[in-house]
């Protein structure tokens, strides 16, 4: 029970129950699944009630990517390069929606570095757009009158840049 | 490390209590991007990793997000993410000696076509000058010697209060103002006035008085220390970088003068490196680029090369960065003047 844990399987259930097998060093990546494990709630199938199983199976992706380890240090530069044009290619989704599924699926699982790639994805897709765009795009009310918009304006004009 | 929001927040199923407007602003959103942006902890770390240019205009999109950027806890985590900010745009002259500036700017959003005349009192019809360009902000001082900061990107302009009147000072003297302004650090900025009289020999003592104004307090401060006027002819060419300003005095110095201005002024000198030949080369000039300063200089006299060096944060030697050969760069129809020297390269950029 205590050496051969590296082959051990985690059996994951998605929300619409679906279920995943993936192995316990790679699912480690998750701080939650690796409570979970810690507290000996791992025996059986894992339900992941939040992650639908098209989220799961990307994410089960991203974590089996992240978990090679490089055999030494030539190999090392390889891998780093290997994976930065991974996860270039990770974000770029289809659907926008999966995007944010893929924000809060790493939320909840609580894996940092998706978290932060996902996120920047998002920052990057609104970071050259105008207010007016941003609200569109989410759907925000404008909820300033003219004047408290033009002191905003006037106020940030000097903070920055 | 703790999951942002937690297991509660993510339970959001549209009855949540986040108020009747929000829920009727995000009834048309897809239900992930609709959970994504109702969740403030998730908000915030995509807020987070925006350039500072968005994040400022991003200010003005809901009172919500206005609250949320312009929290102290957000301001300090975003200041401690340090990234470099990319050049944004030209400034062009419109026309051999004149005053008058074109602003093209890089973003799309702020397609500036008129031109920029850079007086804040129209009424004076005076032409200004750019004196200095800072992280985003521009030093500039109009022909009755007002100086004055400008915000280019958003056409904005405060004119810096007078300076405490120095006692007694000859024409010949120092006037210098330099400006200290590093968004990653702190939204305020600093103007560091040099004045005194011109005593290379220091005779009677240290001459040179220095006040600091800060955009924070709005005031004029006069430092209690005098200084060397010899350290400080080339003062009005200075460059701002983490916290101090650097310059080279004279041109046979083998080092170049670096004043800190982050708690209290302190002048101390760093080296410069040696030509191969031992000596300094004095056709020189320093960089700022993405939080390193540069130090551009041939590597022999008369030398097509050039040397680059950087001096990191907080370090105090110049190590090399680049060997850069011009007969390399340039094309063979494409000559330079015979009397080219550094002070002809007005920028160093890095690539990724």
């Amino acid at each position: 029970m205590s050496s051969s844990s590296s082959s051990k399987m985690i059996e994951l259930r998605s929300s619409d129950g679906e279920t995943f097998h993936v192995e316990e060093t790679v699912v480690l990546q998750s701080e939650t699944i690796k409570q979970m494990i810690d507290d000996d709630c791992a025996n059986a199938a894992i339900p992941l009630p939040n992650v639908t199983s098209m989220t799961l199976a990307k994410v089960i992706e991203y974590i089996k990517k992240h978990a090679e380890k490089p055999k030494d240090d030539d190999d090392k530069k390889v891998a780093e390069e290997d994976l930065k044009k991974f996860d270039a290619e990770f974000v770029k989704v289809d659907q926008e929606s999966m995007l944010f599924d893929l924000v809060r699926a790493a939320n909840y699982l609580n894996i940092k570095s998706l978290l932060d790639l996902t996120c920047q994805a998002v920052a990057d897709s609104i970071k050259d757009l105008s207010v007016e765009e941003v609200r569109k795009k989410f759907n925000i009310q404008n909820d300033f009158t003219p004047e408290e918009e033009a002191k905003v304006r006037k106020e940030n004009a000097w903070a920055f840049d | 490390m703790k999951a942002i929001g937690g297991g509660s927040s993510e339970s959001v199923n549209g009855d949540d209590d986040d108020g009747r407007a929000s829920k009727k602003a995000f009834n048309k959103l897809p239900s992930s991007m609709h959970k994504v942006m109702s969740n403030d902890d998730l908000l915030i770390e995509i807020l987070l990793l925006l350039p500072i240019v968005s994040l400022n205009l991003f200010k003005r999109v809901s009172k919500h997000w206005l609250s949320l950027i312009t929290s102290p806890s957000f301001m300090i985590r975003r200041t401690q993410i340090s990234d470099f900010v990319p050049p944004s745009g030209l400034f062009t002259l419109q026309e051999a000696w004149s005053s008058a500036y074109n602003f093209l700017s890089f973003d799309s959003r702020k397609k500036v076509k008129r031109s920029i005349v850079f007086i804040p009192d129209l009424e004076t019809s005076t032409k200004s000058i750019i004196k200095q360009s800072c992280n985003g902000l521009l030093l500039c001082r109009d022909y009755n010697n007002h100086y004055y900061i400008c915000n280019p990107l958003f056409s904005m302009f405060k004119i810096l209060p007078p300076i405490h009147p120095l006692n007694s000072i000859p024409s010949s003297c120092f006037n210098d103002f330099r400006m200290a302004f590093d968004p990653t650090k702190s939204p305020h900025y600093k103007v560091v006035h040099v004045g005194g009289a011109q005593d290379a020999a220091d005779v009677y003592g240290p001459s040179i008085t220095i006040q600091t104004y800060s955009s924070e307090t709005g005031v004029w401060t006069v430092s209690d220390d005098r200084f060397p006027s010899s350290s400080f002819f080339g003062f009005w060419n200075g460059i701002y970088l983490n916290g101090a300003i650097h310059w080279f005095s004279d041109s046979n110095d083998p080092f170049h003068f670096k004043l800190e201005i982050v708690d209290r002024l302190v002048l101390t000198n760093i080296q410069t490196p040696q030509t191969l030949e031992g000596e300094v080369n004095d056709d020189r000039k320093l960089f700022g680029s993405y939080g390193s300063l540069l130090l551009l200089c041939r590597a022999h006299y008369c030398s097509r090369k050039l040397n680059i060096y950087e001096m990191k944060n907080r370090c105090s030697e110049w190590s090399i960065k680049y060997f850069v050969n011009l007969d390399n760069m340039l094309r063979r129809t494409w000559k330079l003047p015979e009397d080219w020297g550094c002070y002809n390269i007005w920028s160093i950029f890095f690539g990724e």
